[in-house]
């Protein structure tokens, strides 16, 4: 059975982009748009990963990755991908509970790899 | 000076003498007493001689009796047996008739005997002996031998010598004896003819009781010599002494004499001083006091007795030179003064020989200088204590007489003082009169003394008598009323005094009449005073024509003016209106400029936000664009064609070039509003600049260009992040820029300096000087005509140079010329400030 990751990304160009990569890599791939819709959604598929984009509509990556934190599933590596190019930004992730933070725009050809090495997994 | 070499000289000879006369006495007592010694020593070892001469003497007398008889016979007996030595003799035995044996004994054999038996009595040894014996036991031994050729060669006739025989000393002394008729009996067959030397006597006498004599003899020398020299030099010495004393009392006598003679002599010299200061004539005297009482230094005090302060007045100048105390001159009350005022509490002159050891002093405050000895005297006026004066550091005690020099010498100094300031208080006096005189006579009021009983002119003064025309004789002939007709036809002197004694002064206007009967106005002060229990009023009368005059036309001019003031405020009034208006325009003016401000401050946030939202927005569609078109270009969703491949490369090149384009504004605006921290950290600078040549070398190796490092390795604590980016912008630049040849780094650092060089160089199109300001300015485009427009964000130098000088707090350089290259030299410090 495929490992399933959850993306909570508002922009739908750039869901498609993680999405494919994901799903090239052998992921299954649930996403949401928002927030309050991403928590539920968490808490609802359990995924194995969660990638999380900090500007959201209504509650923002860091609140929401703070009530995912919260709640009753809250071992999984969540991932920020962020276009904040500010510095403080990083901190600020770790700090709501983030276990790894990347800026966009993210490069396809060696993402996974990243990704792999910030949850400690080998690459399928 | 002179009489202290004169004692000098005088004292030499004494003292010279003395040593001579002693050296001379002991030399005369020591030679004495080794002549005495020596004789004492002959006439001891002359008597030795004596004995063993006597000693000599009787056995040859003895010998020469047995010699007389050619031997004696004597009967055999078991000591005297017939002699071997004999057996050439005829008869040398014989038988008396009554059948006794006799037998020869010769003088050799007799001698022997004797000697023998001499020794078995005394110490004294003796015994016969010859160059050519008949008894081997009369063998000479060497002295004996020595002394037997002397006899025989050189016809001495006695030796003698000292030896030490068994531990004891003695005196070894041998006579020869001659060949007589008796001898030849038994010596003729040697050869023997008269009167040859036939041997000698050799006697040995004991020298110990001779010594012992001489032992005794030298004792009683030495206890007489001794007390001979010890006489002596105890007359040598006191009459030295003696002398000496007498020498130096006649010094000091003599030295007094001088003294008192100076004394008298400077005594003399103060009160002829020509006209000096006080503090001149105290230091004169001060000096002359030091050098008589043979002092290094004092000092002059005044004393108040009614404060009991000391003022400290004068200081000799070796104090003044030496002494590094602050204040000069100021009061000291008595009862902080150390013991040198103590002779102004005790009114007697104090003596203190021994200053360190005095047991209630104060300590010297600091910088004094150090005292030895000291000596200070009250200066009396009458029975009043005025002064007080000290001297100290004399080298020997201070006595009496110094005292009284001081005490003298201070207090004729004061006197002098005294009478000159009485003198010249008086003088001053009169001149202060003459001068007041002087004054009033010149006062622009007239000044009229007046007796209150009847109003006449006590005395008046030159302005009086110039004002009303007489002479000053003739106004002290006149009163008030002669003068005076402003005064109402009632007034009373009497009257006029009482109301006068009411008021302090009282102040009028009157008119008096000149001698010629003109008359003028005048302003009247008088008043009442009393002198010396007397009454008199005093007016001063001031001709006061001129003034009314000048009053009046005082009065048209400030009519004048007061109407002038009134034209001018009215013209005042209108422009503070204008004022006014101005002043509420430039208010509005502030106001309108203050909400331009608002408003600016408003529009820099909105800026802020601007670029904030701008990266965002910008960085979401970019990321798709970078993504997918990565994606597509590796052919993870097939195959492309040539072109395809090609153009969306261009898509993916164009989309990271807007990405840095957005890096680099957002860099620029976060520095311009001084929002960009500062990171530092310690690193080497080499692992640095490898990680920037390592970023730019496959685009620079795959423009065929060869990249050149001089690095050293060295730590520098700065933001290691920007100064990457610094670097890396310029060797991406120089790349970019550089279309074959080389790109060189280099480090320069010198230890002396806070800085450290890097220099990249390459040898690409490079710039016109004149261009080289216009590189590091935003979105500076300069291109050689006719070349391709070169890829860049446009903000990568301006960046770079506002990194290194706001972040880096360095500067960047650039040396540039067309077609040949450009040098980039960016120069940070080692460590930042932070």
């Amino acid at each position: 059975m495929k490992k399933k990751v959850l993306v909570i990304e508002d922009n739908a160009d750039n869901l498609l982009l993680i999405t494919y990569v994901l799903e090239r890599s052998g992921y299954t791939v649930v996403s949401e748009t928002s927030g309050e819709e991403g928590v539920k959604a968490a808490l609802r598929e359990k995924p194995f990963l969660i990638i999380m984009d900090i500007q959201l509509p209504g509650i923002d990556g860091l609140e929401t990755t703070r009530r995912i934190r919260a709640s009753a599933v809250n071992t999984m590596p969540i991932i920020a991908m962020t276009s904040y190019a500010m510095r403080g930004d990083r901190d600020k992730t770790l700090a709501a509970g983030c276990t790894g933070y990347f800026e966009k725009p993210i490069d396809p050809l060696t993402i996974m790899d990243q990704i792999h090495e910030i949850i400690g997994e080998k690459a399928t | 000076m002179s009489h202290n070499s004169d004692g000098l000289l005088k004292k030499i000879p004494v003292r010279r003498g003395g040593v001579l006369l002693f050296t001379l006495w002991t030399i005369t007592i020591g030679a004495s007493f080794a002549w005495n010694f020596w004789q004492e020593n002959k006439a001891v070892l002359n008597q030795a001689r004596s004995e063993a001469k006597g000693l000599f003497h009787k056995d040859e007398t003895y010998r020469r009796w047995a010699a007389l008889h050619g031997g004696v016979y004597v009967p055999v007996t078991d000591y005297t047996r017939p002699s071997p030595f004999l057996a050439h003799v005829s008869e040398r035995d014989i038988t008396t008739p009554s059948g006794r044996n006799l037998t020869l004994i010769n003088p050799a054999y007799m001698t022997r005997q004797v000697l023998d038996m001499t020794h078995e009595h005394s110490k004294v040894y003796g015994r016969i002996t010859s160059l050519q014996p008949i008894h081997a036991g009369n063998t000479p031994d060497a002295w004996e031998k020595k002394a037997l050729q002397s006899f025989e060669n050189n016809g001495d006739d006695e030796v003698s010598i000292i030896e030490v025989i068994e531990g004891e000393r003695y005196m070894r002394f041998i006579r020869p004896f001659y060949v007589e008729d008796g001898c030849l009996r038994c010596h003729e067959q040697q050869g023997y003819k008269l009167d040859d030397v036939r041997g000698g006597i050799s006697t040995a006498v004991p020298l110990d009781h001779y010594y012992a004599l001489r032992q005794k003899h030298f004792i009683s020398l030495s206890i007489w010599h001794l007390s001979l020299y010890l006489f002596g030099v105890a007359v040598i010495v006191g009459s030295t002494r003696l002398l000496g004393t007498r020498i130096r009392e006649n010094e000091t006598i003599s030295k007094e004499l001088n003294l008192d003679r100076e004394r008298f002599r400077s005594l003399l010299a103060l009160a002829d001083l020509p006209a000096t200061t006080e503090e001149e004539l105290i230091h004169f005297a001060l000096d002359e006091t030091i050098r008589l009482t043979e002092s290094d230094v004092g000092y002059f005090h005044l004393y108040d007795e009614e404060t009991e302060t000391i003022r400290l007045f004068a200081w000799c100048q070796k104090v003044m030179a030496q002494c590094h105390m602050a204040e000069q001159n100021y009061l000291y009350p008595l009862a902080k003064a150390g013991v040198w005022a103590d002779c102004v509490r005790t009114g007697r002159p104090a003596i203190h020989n021994d200053y360190a050891a005095l047991p209630n002093k104060k300590e010297l405050p600091e910088g004094h200088l150090p005292i030895k000895r000291h000596m200070s005297t009250a200066i009396m006026d009458g029975k009043r204590i005025v002064a007080l004066s000290g001297v100290g550091n004399k080298e020997k005690p201070y006595n009496k007489g110094d005292e009284q020099q001081l005490a003298l010498y201070m207090t004729r100094a004061w006197e002098i003082i005294r009478d000159k300031q009485s003198k010249d208080t008086i003088k001053e006096q009169e001149a202060g009169l003459r001068l007041f005189r002087n004054l009033i006579d010149q006062s622009y009021d007239a000044i009229f003394i007046i007796s209150p009983r009847e109003g006449r002119f006590l005395d008046v003064n030159g302005r009086a008598c110039e004002m009303l025309g007489y002479s000053r004789e003739e106004l002290l002939q006149l009163g008030v009323l002669d003068i005076d007709v402003g005064l109402p036809k009632d007034f009373s002197m009497e009257a006029y005094v009482k109301e006068l004694r009411q008021t302090a002064n009282h102040l009028m206007e009157s008119v008096h009449k000149r001698k010629d009967g003109t008359t003028f106005p005048v302003e009247l002060n008088i008043r009442l005073i009393v002198h010396e229990n007397t009454e008199y009023i005093i007016a001063a009368a001031r001709d006061i024509k001129e003034r009314q005059v000048i009053q009046k036309k005082l009065q048209q001019h400030q009519r004048n003016l007061e109407k002038l003031v009134e034209e001018r405020t009215a013209t005042l009034a209108q422009q503070t209106v204008d004022l006014e208006k101005s002043q509420t325009a430039l208010q509005h003016l502030v106001e309108d400029l203050n909400e331009a401000n608002e408003k600016l401050k408003e529009l820099d946030q909105l800026k802020s936000m601007f670029i904030a939202s701008m990266s965002h927005e910008l960085r979401t569609p970019l990321n798709s664009v970078i993504g997918f078109s990565s994606i597509l270009l590796n052919q993870w969703q097939g195959p492309l064609n040539e072109e395809q491949e090609k153009n969306l490369a261009i898509i993916q090149r164009a989309g990271k070039h807007l990405l840095a384009l957005i890096n680099d504004v957002i860099d620029i605006s976060k520095i311009e509003a001084g929002a960009l921290p500062t990171e530092c950290e310690t690193f080497d600078l080499q692992p640095l600049i490898e990680e920037a040549v390592d970023t730019v070398r496959a685009e620079a190796e795959g423009k065929g260009l060869v990249i050149f490092q001089e690095t050293l390795s060295m730590e520098i604590h700065t933001d290691r992040r920007r100064l990457l980016q610094c670097l890396l912008n310029l060797l991406s630049n120089g790349v970019k820029f550089t279309d074959d040849g080389s790109i060189t780094v280099k480090v320069v650092f010198d230890d002396s300096s806070q800085f450290v060089t890097i220099i990249i160089t390459d040898t690409g199109i490079g710039i016109s000087r004149e261009d080289v300001p216009k590189l590091f300015q935003p979105f500076a485009r300069i291109a050689p005509p006719g070349s391709s427009i070169y890829p860049g964000t446009g903000l990568g130098l301006y960046l770079t140079k506002k990194l290194a000088m706001d972040i880096l707090q360095g500067d960047i350089l650039l040396e540039s010329s067309p077609g040949k290259g450009s040098i980039f030299t960016i120069r940070i410090p080692t460590r930042i400030n932070t």
